[in-house]
Parts: C-alpha cells; structure tokens; sequence
C-alpha cells in the first residue's frame, strides 16, 4: 500500500554563466510553461549568503564560515565540523509561509544534466489528513489545479 | 464481540492511517538514515500502531495469522472475513 505523490515534472538546470537557475516545466515530453527563476519557485528557499556550507567537497567556508560558491571546486575536509548541520546539503532558510521541501545537490551542478532536489524534513500532516491525501509531506502534497494553477 | 460497528471501523481506519505514517516516513527515512526528527515521528506512529493493534486485537480478534493466541481453536476462521460486510 503505497501512497507517495513524487512529481517529477520538474526539471531543474542550472546556468552556470549567468550563475542563476531555471525550472522548466515538462508536461509528458513537452516542455511546456514559462521559465521561472527559482526564486519564484514555490518550494525552493531563496539562497542565504551566510549559510553554513555542508558539502565539504564543493565548498571551502572561511573561519567565519561564510560560504563562497564562486570558489573552485576543491576536496578540503573543512567546514562541516558538525554532523547536525550537514546532510550533505546546503542549508537555507524557507521562504515565507512554505515548508522548504527540495535542495540541490550542489550549488555548482553541471549544466546538460537533470538533477532531482533533495527533500528535506519539514512539520509532517497529521494522520488522518496525511491518510486522505497520499503523503506525510506538505511539500509533496500537489493536487491537480485546473486553470494553469501549481502548488 | 464487544464493542459497536462504529468503534470497530474508526479503530480499523486509526490502525491504517498510523500504518500510513509509518509507511511513508520509511519511505523518507530509506534517503535521509540519519534524519532525527523523522526517526522520533516513526517511532511515535510505530508506538501508536502497535497500542491501536493491540486494541482492535483484544476486542475484535486477531488481524493476521500471526496473532491467534487462542488454544483450543483456530479462531482465524471463525470470525468473518473482511469482504463479509454484512458481520460488521
């Protein structure tokens, strides 16, 4: 009895010259819908300039540990000196009003390659909504909405 | 039996909703092993299962094989079948 709603529809691509990120929206096999700067993106947390870095071999944070994700990619075992902190992602705050649900792997991610985000834990439905809509995950819960509508 | 048709379902209906949980947070937990708050809530819903299983199991009988503790009789096949809705 399985009751996972994963929608995979989007397809995140990183722009590595303009640094900046879009979300494309594939319906079936056509690319279909308005780019959109993950900003905009719903469950995507706008990026915070003093977050604690977690991925040791993408980024070298100084002894403030600030982050600079222009840096070279190097494999310095530094930075993450704390197991709470680091799940092997960057850590964000969410944005206003919204579980933050998806991370990416790596803020310097290849371009020509899909990625899937990287979910993360967030305050969980309780029991009997989560047994109504298919999923304990408020980030995962996407009804259909006619009209052009997403959540 | 004791206990009215309607306790029966409700219990039966908290039984899948806590087996849900669980379900789903192993999901979450086979791709975030090291994830605290995820293990605490599963453990929390695995807790409540057990109790609501217990419970349903003291009243209504056994809801697997696994669980006769009858010893005189096969009690499994004496209690209606989920599909007989007339019993309930």
């Amino acid at each position: 009895m399985l009751f996972t709603n994963v929608d995979f529809s989007h397809i995140i691509f990183y722009n590595n010259m303009q640094k900046e990120s879009y979300m494309a929206y594939y319906n079936g096999n056509y690319r279909s819908g308005q780019r959109q700067t993950m900003a905009n993106c719903p469950n995507q947390a706008p990026r915070q300039r003093n977050s604690v870095c977690c991925n040791p071999r993408d980024r070298r944070a100084d002894e403030n540990n600030h982050c600079s994700q222009n840096e070279a990619r190097t494999f310095p075992d530094t930075g993450c000196s704390s197991k709470d902190t680091c799940f092997g992602q960057p850590r964000t705050t969410p944005a206003q009003g919204v579980a933050q649900s998806c991370v990416m792997p790596s803020p310097t991610c290849p371009v020509a390659m899909a990625y899937v985000a990287f979910q993360a834990f967030e305050e969980l439905f309780d029991e009997s909504k989560a047994f109504r809509v298919g999923t304990v995950f408020p980030s995962l819960f996407k009804p259909f909405m006619a009209g052009g509508k997403c959540r | 039996m004791s206990g009215t048709n309607s306790d029966r379902n409700s219990l039966m209906q908290k039984i899948s909703e806590c087996e849900f949980m669980m379900i789903d947070l192993g999901l979450y937990l086979d791709t975030h092993p090291d994830c605290m708050p995820a293990l605490a809530a599963y453990h929390k819903h695995q807790a409540s299962f057990e109790k609501h299983v217990a419970e349903f199991e003291r009243l209504y009988g056994p809801l697997t094989m696994y669980s006769v503790n009858s010893d005189n009789c096969w009690t499994w096949l004496e209690l209606p079948w989920p599909w007989e809705m007339e019993a309930y």
